[in-house]
């Protein structure tokens, strides 16, 4: 038996185990070693295979064959910045360039102090454009989206907007002639519905964010863009008073004790509500530009993807609301000039136009051709004033929206409260909130 | 009964004194630390480190990068105050109790029927099924079961039920929630407890047979006892378990990377929602409600290694 063990042998066993164990504690926490000048690690948003991915993946290999930058991607999903936060204040940064959504990028990059300024790169020449700098081709209100006092957090690659989806084969009069305002709208609901026998209107509600499209929607069309965002943070609760914010709801509550909205879709499981939507079963369906890939493999034969902004309420402007994917940068990131070097070289317009034309997305170079099925999101953005997706409460006050609106807005959209109880719970909800948190 | 089952004194069940020092057991003895070492060092490493770290967490305000900030147990004070950790907090209690309760009581009964059944094997091999499967896979499963157009809806308007109920509502999701999660652990701990009635000698059941016993005295009288100490160590687990759950919530009522609804949160969910909601997160909070999760682990074994502490039943 090992009780014989002579105790030199045993205090070998010892140390060597101890160490053993160290190391691995150790590796645990190291991360990888950087060393050549010429490379750059990319942990992207996408997973391996997505349109996005395989369109960065080439533009990475030609980046790579002209430049001798090596680039080494991880395809992390949507998780990317999560994955990221917790190593970005240690001296280890393990990725040189991110991209992610905009509000993923603001939370962990901005609110930490923690991205780099990209003012720099809007300052680049882009590589096989001469004389034109990023800054030269991205639209203004997309960098002025993407700046917050005076420093440039993210880069944009993808423009993403919010509008009512149809299919213009189906419903060749809406697509003549979309509805402008409120009440154009619910008369063209009340002919589809009297003509289907059931709600034209699709909505996964378990989705929180799609049921605060609708709400958020009709309150800034009611009191304008920033209206929402300044009712999110009033510690007092007095924005909740203005009648026009009730008004506003009113409308939403209209359209749920109307039966508007399908049948089942307060009790579906997503995205059962949106296919259902794309084989025929509803007409309207409120969702971002991703509605089309999304919606594709299911939808039925013939389907044409027309689109028209939510209709104009009562201040009368037509406003659209955005949100962008792009590049940000640690503002620890060992090889950042690398890193800038490939957002200038992606944006040249050879290049970035594969993210219309391959992955069927907008990108925020005005001369970039959009894909068909967003023609007409195109026209809005061309028109309308752009402001951010949910009113930036998401983005800056996501635990406000998550913890007081989404669960008062839920019971709005399902039925479960009228207008004015929605208005008195949130005001409530959102006091006690700010009291606990101001 | 008596003459099988004999209750050992508990002095020999705590085994020898330490007073007997052979050359044998003094080598044993040298060799203790060098065996223990390395496991203890990884605990510490692994266990023990994070944990003390997600304390001092708890005590400051960070957003997982850049600077911390000391904030006392103002972390704690929040949780105190926030309506929905106590939700959150409700949940996880009505988790552990109505769960644990209907999945002990269903586990007890398929146990009792399962025990003289033919085919015992099979059936058990079924019911243990959904532990083998994903809990995402179960959840996403469960979803499409119970969904307005379901199987479940389609099933009962097939009966004649022409309003079946909105399952998915935020009325009755917790419900169905619960109904889920009963269905997932009751296989588990079927499992354990037949293996646990598996040893009980059959000669006591034809004693309980020969005395004219009926179903309900055999399982009070010798079932129960022979495997309580099973029973408690089950009881441990399901604690430990109940207040861990979090997948099955988060993918059976969350979808799209969005969080499920508040109203069916646990602490588990409130933990995550705090860290990874897609606002600045609050490491902070998060830590502080992994203590309040750990203390509340903890507190329960306790109590339910006193509740079950029973002279040990030798057979």
């Amino acid at each position: 038996m090992n009780g014989s063990l002579p105790s030199r042998a045993l205090r070998a066993t010892v140390t060597a185990a101890v160490a053993g164990a160290l190391v691995l504690g150790l590796a645990a926490c190291g991360a990888p070693a950087k060393d050549g000048a010429d490379e750059l690690v990319y942990w992207s948003m996408w997973k391996a295979g997505e349109p996005q991915a395989k369109v960065l993946e080439s533009v990475i290999a030609s980046f790579t064959e002209e430049t001798g930058v090596k680039v080494k991607v991880e395809w992390k999903g949507r998780d990317v910045a999560k994955q990221l936060a917790p190593t970005l204040n240690t001296r280890n940064v393990p990725a040189d360039l991110v991209d992610s959504a905009d509000r993923f990028v603001k939370s962990t990059f901005v609110a930490t102090g923690q991205g780099l300024d990209l003012s720099k790169v809007y300052d680049l020449e882009i590589p096989g454009e001469p004389g034109k700098k990023v800054g030269d081709v991205i639209d203004a209100k997309y960098r002025a989206y993407a700046t917050t006092g005076g420093t440039s957090w993210l880069v944009p690659y993808e423009v993403l907007a919010e509008q009512i989806w149809y299919d213009g084969n189906a419903l060749k009069d809406v697509a003549g002639a979309p509805p402008q305002t409120w009440n154009d709208f619910v008369a063209l609901l009340d002919k589809r519905k009297a003509a289907r026998g059931d709600g034209p209107l699709a909505l996964d509600a378990d989705i929180a964010d799609y049921s605060a499209f609708w709400t958020y929607h009709a309150i800034l069309r009611d009191l304008g863009p920033g209206a929402f965002g300044a009712a999110a943070t009033d510690k007092t609760g007095a924005k909740f008073d203005d009648p026009r914010f009730l008004t506003a709801v009113r409308k939403i509550e209209q359209l749920v004790k109307g039966g508007y909205f399908v049948t089942g879709y307060d009790g579906s499981k997503f995205p059962a509500i949106q296919q259902k939507w794309a084989t025929g079963g509803a007409d309207f369906l409120l969702l971002g530009t991703f509605a089309p890939s999304e919606t594709k493999p299911s939808a039925k034969e013939g389907f044409e993807y027309r689109s028209f902004p939510f209709p104009k309420g009562a201040t009368g402007q037509q406003t659209q609301e955005i949100s962008l994917i792009g590049f940000a940068i640690p503002a620890r990131a060992g090889h950042a000039e690398q890193a800038q070097k490939f957002i200038a070289y992606f944006m040249n317009k050879q290049r970035l136009s594969r993210i219309a034309s391959e992955a069927n997305n907008i990108t925020p170079r005005a001369d970039i051709e959009v894909p068909a099925v967003l023609a007409d999101v195109k026209k809005t953005l061309d028109t309308a004033e752009t402001h951010a997706a949910l009113d930036g409460v998401k983005m800056d006050h996501a635990d406000w929206y998550t913890k007081v609106f989404q669960p008062v807005n839920t019971e709005l959209l399902t039925g479960k409260a009228t207008a004015a109880e929605f208005v008195a719970r949130l005001k409530a909800a959102s006091v006690d909130f700010w009291k606990l948190n101001g | 009964m008596a003459a099988t089952a004999v209750r050992e004194p508990r002095a020999a069940v705590r085994g020898p004194a330490p007073a007997a020092q052979s050359p044998l057991a003094r080598r044993r003895r040298r060799l203790f630390w060098p065996f223990i070492v390395p496991a203890l060092v990884l605990y510490v490493v692994f266990y023990v480190l994070p944990t003390l770290a997600t304390a001092w967490i708890s005590l400051n305000k960070w957003a997982g990068a850049g600077p911390m900030e000391f904030a006392g147990f103002d972390n704690y004070r929040r949780l105190l105050l926030d309506p929905v950790f106590h939700d959150s907090f409700r949940n996880t209690l009505t988790i552990l109790f109505v769960v644990g309760g209907a999945t002990f009581a269903i586990s007890f009964v398929l146990t009792m029927v399962l025990r003289d059944l033919a085919g015992r094997k099979a059936v058990r091999a079924i019911i243990f099924f959904p532990n083998i499967v994903s809990g995402i896979v179960l959840s996403i499963l469960w979803g499409f079961l119970f969904q307005a157009d379901g199987v479940v809806n389609q099933a009962l308007r097939a009966f004649g039920v022409s309003h079946p109920p909105n399952w998915l509502g935020t009325e009755n999701l917790f419900s169905v929630i619960m109904i889920g999660l009963v269905w997932v652990q009751t296989g588990f701990y079927t499992t354990i407890l037949m293996a646990a009635v598996d040893r009980i000698p059959k000669d006591l059941y034809e004693v309980c047979d020969l005395e004219g016993a009926n179903a309900w005295q055999r399982f009070r009288h010798v079932t129960l006892p022979l495997m309580w100490d099973v029973v408690g160590v089950c009881a441990v687990l399901w604690s430990i378990n109940a207040i861990k759950i979090f997948e099955f919530v988060y993918a059976f009522a969350g979808a799209a990377g969005q969080l499920p609804p508040t109203k069916v949160w646990n602490t588990a969910l409130y933990a995550y929602a705090e860290a990874f909601s897609s606002g600045v997160p609050k490491y902070g909070s998060a830590a502080a409600t992994g203590m309040v999760m750990l203390a509340l682990v903890g507190l329960l074994v306790v109590v339910l290694r006193r509740l079950f502490r029973r002279d040990q039943v030798q057979f």
